[in-house]
């Protein structure tokens, strides 16, 4: 029954983005048969790929035509790249997934990595430094970060790559060490602004549990600081800061685009970002529609892995003020 | 035809003892004189060296690399290089055989015969044939593209013998529109594509060609790679490869460059005038400037929604009331910093037609408010006379020209609103708008205005409305003058012909031109014969380009 109506909410989220975005395409100034056609064509000529792509019909109509496609998994053909959709996302969304891994793992390593330590630290100048350079560091927009990696990249790593992923001819150990160099640059300045995030957030949560009364008493047992910090108190931590990630998810596709602009690399934020400058519109409703999906799917595997970590979730108890889950 | 300028035009010719060839030098090392310095301050060349590839930032990827499926500007420097066309505009300007040897007209213009070059071989090892002529041209003329506009009055292509293929007209077509540079004037090979559907045909990523180099890998979005074809009937590259780089931006472009990451940025459009300057003083690098089709304008609506709107455009006063208002000379020389080239007329600045002698008005602002004054329109108590607006785009310096000239016009009395938007948005609300949405005064916008003069007239034939002659401009002296020019065989009749239009245009101030720009190439020291790449902007071939060591 919940399974149901959790479908059944993602369905009508997935029908508001759609027309959201379909609503958004439409109010744009732009005509996708410059694209199509050039501006040597005729009114003539216009007015048949108007009526060829059934862009002449009434809206209404346009909206429930394209909500049949993409039931039926067809999210229709590019303008500019002139094939489907559907083929152009599989080709890109792998290097999108793997950016924001890339982005995720540096900020997420870093992040939580200086948040321990700040709070393993606390009442000392280390711990003052972490609060401050989060702060500072989260408050940068990706595309300043870009741009500052990318002038350093130049000036002072001139082996480092900065532009595109890499010659797709090469293959095994080579492919994959070449693809590492071309992310290094993206996933910096993806993941520096996030680092800050998680960093902070890591060192609230951690200097709160590390102020409950079970780590006193832990302390009080004779287990190390270490295995109190970093078994007791970080799973209790971790559990804002998975949330977090789940909700971070739509902003990391958003930092995307801009960071795959900037580095060159072939994503489908690059994607979207060409598409939209080229009034392509099933190319703008079909990465949008993706996008929307893949976010719902990764809320609901934060779902599962909150649920995992929390015992009092799975279980469907109420928190109890005393007990974090260090009962282990 | 003006019998005094046509004299006038002979009696230059012979005073100065120049030919075309002559003429057409001049204009480029005149053009050349500009930031990017004179020709002569790149290296000479040197004896070519064989090998290595050539990395060229580019700013996008076109998609599509078939002229018959999709057309657009950034695709030809890379198609260019792969494809050929039956004649070609070569790096001196003169029209020359691609794929025909020679080629011959009555003095009617109403057939042409090619003879083609013998021994070509598609890039699959397959013969270039006649037939693949005839397809191409068939083809072509079937869609919606430029080209098809060029052969509209094709009515037969045939073969005479294996070499030898005969194009029919029921107009006169010139020999020159063989070299249109648009992507649709090309020939494809029929063996590849006959038969197949054009939209999908996986060649579209994967083009054959006859051209110097040979594809041999895409990367979308990232790059494509292309190698030396050894059986190129022209000058075989000296390059192995050529690479190029798409970057989406100049200034990531410019970082990949001083890095030397990439050689040489070719066609960045938003680089910034102060990158180029900037670029120009780099000891490691060379700029090579080559002469623009690009013509940058000020346009006026003459549509029926334009002139219900703003009334003021229909009096040609007010319209030389704001050419005398414009300091074309500040903008071009300090603003712009030399990037655009001053030039008047609808012709770039480098076309053997452009005619220096028809000068644009004087900035004289005070005469500008004299006319104004009797036109009628007098200045309110806020000091406005008119309230307007200008549409542009970012190009090469409009987001400096465009608050520039709306400044000066402000000084005269005439407030000018700025609007500006990506370019869909541009076509769609300020250029092509149907329906009343295209009621703007006045739109920058560039056209395409040579090598011929012919690829000028999209922007002013009336026939050409609403969609290339987006502003609306008819003249029927003008449609008229073009239908001549473009058949007349004495090129010194058809430059006075063009004189003509220039001065009718000037006359209307249906433009306020500003200059030709075009955007440099920049390469590093070790790229060589960079001036062999192309006369035009929009014809450019890099298989005489080679690298020292």
């Amino acid at each position: 029954m919940r399974i149901a109506a959790s479908l059944a909410q993602m369905a009508m989220l997935l029908m508001f983005v759609v027309l959201t975005v379909f609503t958004l395409v439409h109010m744009a100034p732009g005509d996708p048969a410059n694209l199509y056609l050039g501006l040597g064509a005729t009114n003539e000529q216009v007015a048949a790929f108007h009526h060829q792509m059934g862009m002449d019909r009434p809206l209404p109509e346009q909206f429930f035509t394209l909500l049949r496609q993409l039931l039926t998994g067809d999210l229709g053909t590019s303008l500019a790249y002139r094939m489907p959709v559907i083929d152009i996302i599989s080709q890109k969304l792998p290097a999108t997934l793997m950016l924001m891994a890339a982005g995720y793992l540096f900020a997420l390593t870093v992040g939580i990595g200086a948040g321990i330590i700040g709070a393993w630290r606390q009442d000392t100048p280390v711990e003052t430094v972490v609060r401050v350079a989060s702060g500072l560091v989260y408050a940068q927009p990706e595309f300043i970060v870009g741009i500052v990696v990318l002038v350093m990249a130049t000036t002072y790593l001139p082996w480092l790559p900065i532009v595109g992923m890499g010659a797709s001819d090469e293959k095994g150990w080579a492919a994959v060490g070449t693809v590492v160099l071309h992310l290094i640059g993206p996933a910096l300045a993806l993941g520096i602004a996030r680092a800050g995030i998680y960093a902070r957030m890591t060192l609230t949560a951690m200097l709160t549990a590390l102020n409950q009364d079970y780590v006193v008493a832990h302390r009080a047992a004779g287990f190390s600081e270490r295995r109190i910090v970093l078994v007791y108190a970080l799973r209790n931590a971790l559990l804002p800061i998975i949330t977090t990630i789940g909700i971070e998810i739509r902003f990391l596709f958003a930092g995307a685009v801009i960071t795959e602009v900037i580095f060159s690399w072939p994503g489908i934020g690059r994607l979207i970002f060409d598409g939209i400058l080229n009034r392509d519109a099933p190319l703008i409703i079909g990465v949008f529609f993706i996008v929307a999906v893949l976010t719902m799917l990764i809320n609901v595997a934060t779902d599962i892995v909150y649920a995992l970590l929390d015992p009092r979730v799975s279980k469907g108890t109420r928190a109890s003020t005393a007990g974090p889950a260090a009962t282990s | 035809m003006n019998n005094d300028l046509k004299h006038r035009l002979m009696a230059d010719m012979y005073d100065l003892g120049l030919g075309r060839r002559e003429f057409v030098a001049a204009s480029t090392l005149a053009m050349l004189g500009g930031i990017g310095g004179p020709a002569g301050a790149q290296q000479a060349p040197g004896k070519p060296v064989k090998g290595g590839n050539l990395n060229v930032g580019y700013p996008g990827d076109p998609k599509i690399y078939n002229g018959f499926v999709y057309e657009n500007i950034p695709q030809y420097p890379i198609m260019h290089n792969v494809v050929s066309k039956l004649l070609w505009w070569d790096a001196k300007g003169e029209l020359s055989g691609d794929l025909a040897e020679k080629w011959q007209q009555p003095a009617d213009l109403k057939e042409i015969t090619f003879t083609l070059r013998r021994g070509v071989k598609w890039h699959d090892g397959q013969p270039f044939t006649v037939e693949d002529v005839i397809w191409s041209l068939q083809t072509v003329q079937k869609t919606p593209l430029s080209f098809a506009k060029y052969i509209a009055a094709m009515t037969d292509v045939r073969a005479l013998d294996a070499n030898t293929v005969k194009v029919t007209f029921s107009a006169p077509t010139p020999a020159s529109v063989f070299a249109y540079y648009a992507g649709s004037n090309v020939i494809l090979p029929k063996h590849l594509y006959a038969g197949k559907d054009l939209q999908t045909n996986p060649l579209n990523t994967a083009p054959i060609g006859t051209g110097p180099f040979k594809w041999k890998q895409y990367n979308r979005d990232q790059s494509v790679v292309l190698e030396r074809n050894p059986n190129y009937h022209g000058v075989v590259p000296y390059l192995d490869t050529l690479t190029f780089v798409f970057t989406p931006n100049a200034s990531t472009a410019i970082l990949q460059l001083q890095s030397g990451k990439i050689d040489m940025i070719s066609n960045f459009r938003d680089l910034g005038i102060n990158d180029i300057v900037s670029l120009t003083k780099d000891p490691k690098l060379n700029v090579a400037r080559i002469n623009s089709t690009v013509v940058q304008r000020l346009c006026f609506n003459f549509r029926p929604e334009g002139l219900a709107k703003h009334k003021w455009i229909a009096d040609v006063r007010v319209r030389q009331a704001i050419a005398h208002a414009i300091d074309r000379d500040t903008i071009c020389n300090k603003l712009l910093r030399g990037a655009v080239q001053p030039s008047w007329g609808p012709f770039a600045k480098a076309n053997p037609i452009y005619d220096s002698r028809i000068e644009a008005p004087k900035f004289d602002p005070a005469r500008a408010n004299a006319l104004l004054d009797e036109a009628g329109y007098k200045r309110g108590g806020d000091g406005v006379r008119i309230n307007t607006e200008l549409a542009y785009i970012p190009h090469v310096g409009t987001d400096v020209t465009a608050p520039a000239i709306a400044d000066m016009l402000g000084k005269v009395g005439i407030k000018v609103n700025l609007l500006t938007a990506d370019y869909q948005a541009y076509l769609a609300k300020y250029w092509l708008g149907p329906n009343g949405q295209g009621d703007t005064a006045m739109a920058f916008n560039i056209g395409i205005t040579a090598p011929t003069g012919d690829d000028c007239r999209p922007n002013y034939d009336s026939r050409y409305q609403p969609r290339n002659n987006g502003s609306g401009v008819s003249i029927p002296d003008v449609d008229r003058l073009f239908d001549l020019g473009r058949v007349e065989p004495d090129a010194l009749k058809q430059r006075a012909i063009y004189s003509r239009i220039t001065q009718i245009l000037s006359d209307q101030v249906v433009n306020v031109w500003l200059g030709t720009t075009a955007p440099p190439n920049i390469a590093a020291k070790k790229v060589r014969n960079l001036g062999s790449i192309g006369y035009w902007d929009v014809n450019q071939r890099f298989n005489e380009v080679w690298l020292s060591s």
